[in-house]
């Protein structure tokens, strides 16, 4: 005799680990979930992924010329510099954008079968994890193209920035699809949001050039989470000389690093108990 | 062994229904605190049990809250009040296909249905050819499923659910898809499941069905339930709740007197009610009316027709010699046949009650009773007489 489980469903179950376990159990389905939606987007269209690797390549053409051609920016190498920080941020805001739909474009499974919903918003983050990759070979063309040489010491960095991201994605594209059912007024301001936030970001920009006009109140630049992952990266891919980034030590930018993961993981805790608690008037709302 | 496997404790789900809805905030701003809603409990205080490996039924008219306690059952509603617990690996058939995308092709589907269902990869690969064969899908298996059928898109549904191998199994209304041949073999799926042990929660509207496959039936009305127990019954019950509301009457009916009322039409085989008939072996056909008072000379009628409305056969208590002058309150009457001799096919059954002398009509219920026949000799028309070629 097998041991059977009991699954009970009352008003209110669980706290964040119970959803952390019994989305473990479900990685299958997230799997291919986010396989599924990689499929969808460029299914009937001939030219397929290709298009996903054309979209930072138009950045580039386009941010190239306004800024180097007509603003006469003076940062080395402005396209590796551009791509360094651009994917990282197109990772973290995809994530956003299509985690925020995830639950109300899946209304109909989710009317219909029980499964841990977090699987969805998850799922969102996980295809653009895969597209960043995939976009990646770009810069990496680009890299060898130039025969520009990475700062390899803080390349090091990157796994620890790239779960930075996923942590920050996930914890976002929880809490956006869940309240998204409710108020559907979340799409809207995310897009308007995000687009601030792009330049907020140093991504098209150097840091320093902020930095130092803001002089002895530079943290406030810090306040954006998304800065020291952004950062890292540049300093890790386009490797400038002095001047252009925070002239700290490397061992620095893992210290920033370390406290946004950590602030993102209590995020992240936070969204899963946010959701739980909405989870059970999702299938009423939609 | 009889082990509760679902129990449900004072379940109440209730449901606001706002007169609009609200979703953004400046419309929820300028609402606030007076939005037009009133409340409703789809389910009242629903309380009962399904022990391990039986199968219950649901009974109950369009609104009487079937759905939403399934939904609270399989987890995708939250009751508003209550507990319910399920023991064992569960699945639901809430609704043929849902998991399905369109733009996917069968075979991509069923990895991704699969494990929406609880399958690993590997579980969908060991079970794929045989969900493709239930599904009779070989050719399709690579077409997107936008190019799909309903019909297809349901079979290839219920074959899913049908190999997830679960030990607790909801299935709702969904035996209506689907030809003829496909909803026989989803009842023979059906009957297997049972005899595997595998607990079934059964929601539907065709009584004579949910009486013929089912352990025990609730009947839900508004909500609550009104009869809970064998499904004989529970099924008499549930007629006499819908004859009670005029507005949902039996198809077809007319009772011009309201003197003699037919409650129930059932076919039996071995004491059990069925729905599909087996042309060699007995069947029952069990009537239950009611009388206001004794009436002489009732005469109590049926008649066999094809779907198409041919008469094959017909007769009556009177031709059959039954007196039913004198019997008060309730009539509970058997015909028994010896066999079916018909080919397979639908039939439908009329049941009348009229005076001796056919003068007076009291109620006559067309479409009383649909069947399905199975019968394995070839042939085309109605009737199976038997017969043999041979070469002289």
């Amino acid at each position: 005799m097998t041991e059977k489980q009991e699954t009970p469903n009352r008003a209110y179950t669980a706290g964040s680990s119970g959803s952390i376990r019994k989305i473990f159990s479900y990685r299958e389905l997230l799997f291919n979930l986010t396989k599924t939606e990689l499929q969808l987007r460029y299914k009937n269209s001939v030219l397929g992924f290709i298009w996903s690797l054309l979209n930072p390549l138009l950045y580039l053409v386009v941010f190239s010329l306004v800024f180097q051609e007509i603003l006469r920016t003076q940062i080395p190498m402005f396209a590796i510099f551009l791509l360094s920080g651009l994917l990282i941020w197109n990772f973290f805001s995809s994530s956003l954008n299509s985690g925020t739909g995830a639950i109300i474009g899946n209304a109909s499974i989710v009317k219909k079968i029980w499964f841990p919903r977090e699987v969805l918003p998850l799922a969102s983050v996980g295809a653009s994890a895969i597209h960043f990759f995939l976009q990646a070979s770009v810069l990496i063309l680009a890299l060898v193209t130039f025969q520009h040489e990475p700062n390899w010491a803080a390349v090091s960095l990157l796994p620890l920035a790239l779960l930075t991201v996923v942590v920050l994605a996930s914890a976002g594209a929880i809490t956006l699809s869940a309240l998204n059912v409710h108020y559907r007024d979340v799409q809207h301001f995310l897009e308007i949001s995000l687009l601030a936030w792009f330049w907020l970001t140093p991504i098209v920009y150097n840091y320093n050039l902020v930095a130092d006009r803001l002089g002895n109140s530079d943290w406030i630049a810090m306040l954006n989470p998304i800065t020291p992952v952004v950062l890292s990266f540049q300093k890790a891919l386009h490797n400038p000389p002095e001047g252009y980034l925070p002239d700290v030590s490397l061992w620095q930018y893992l210290q920033n690093l370390a406290l946004v993961l950590f602030v993102g993981l209590l995020l992240l805790a936070g969204s899963l108990r946010l959701f739980r608690r909405l989870d059970s008037q999702l299938a009423d709302k939609l | 062994m009889s082990s509760k496997a679902i129990s449900i404790h004072e379940v109440t789900k209730t449901f606001r229904v706002y007169k609009e809805q609200f979703r953004t905030i400046k419309e929820r701003a300028l609402h606030l605190g007076r939005i037009p809603f009133s409340e409703f409990d789809a389910i009242h205080n629903i309380s009962f049990d399904v022990s391990e490996g039986s199968m219950t039924g649901i009974l109950g008219h369009n609104g009487s809250g079937k759905s939403t306690l399934l939904k609270c059952v399989a987890g995708t509603l939250t009751p508003t009040a209550g507990e319910i617990s399920v023991r064992g690996r569960m699945a639901a058939l809430l609704e043929l296909g849902a998991g399905f995308h369109p733009e996917l092709t069968g075979r991509e589907n069923l990895y991704l249905a699969g494990s929406i269902l609880g399958l690993t990869k590997q579980e969908v690969a060991a079970r794929f050819n045989d969900i493709v064969e239930f599904a009779e899908l070989e050719d399709f298996v690579d077409t997107q499923m936008k190019h799909y059928s309903s019909g297809m898109f349901a079979r290839l549904g219920f074959a899913l659910a049908a190999n997830v191998e679960p030990e607790v199994l909801l299935i709702d209304e969904v035996l209506a898809v689907g030809d003829e041949a496909f909803q026989l073999k989803c009842l023979d799926q059906i009957r297997r499941f049972s005899e595997a042990g595998v607990t079934m929660l059964f929601v539907t509207h065709d009584v004579d069905l949910a009486a013929s496959i089912c352990d025990e039936l609730v009947v839900l009305d508004h909500g609550r339930i009104i009869s809970h127990g064998n499904p004989r019954e529970a099924a008499i019950d549930y007629r006499k709740n819908l004859h009670a509301q005029q507005d949902i009457a039996e198809p077809d009916s007319s009772s011009p007197t309201e003197e003699v009322n037919i409650v129930s039409v059932a076919l039996e085989s071995k004491a059990r009610p069925i729905s599909t008939v087996q042309s060699q072996e007995p069947v029952s056909l069990n009537i239950i009316a009611t009388l206001k008072n004794p009436v002489d000379g009732l005469v109590i009628a049926y008649a066999i027709k094809t779907i198409s409305g041919d008469l094959i056969h017909s007769s009556n208590t009177s031709l059959l010699g039954v007196n039913l002058g004198g019997i008060g309150s309730e009539i509970d009457l058997t015909f028994d046949f010896e066999n079916f001799p018909l080919l397979e096919g639908m039939y439908e059954i009329d049941v009348g009650a009229h005076s001796l002398d056919g003068s007076t009509l009291y109620t006559q219920v067309n479409g009383a009773k649909r069947f399905t026949l199975t019968n394995p000799s070839k042939g085309a028309g109605v009737a199976d007489l038997s017969v043999k070629a041979k070469l002289r």
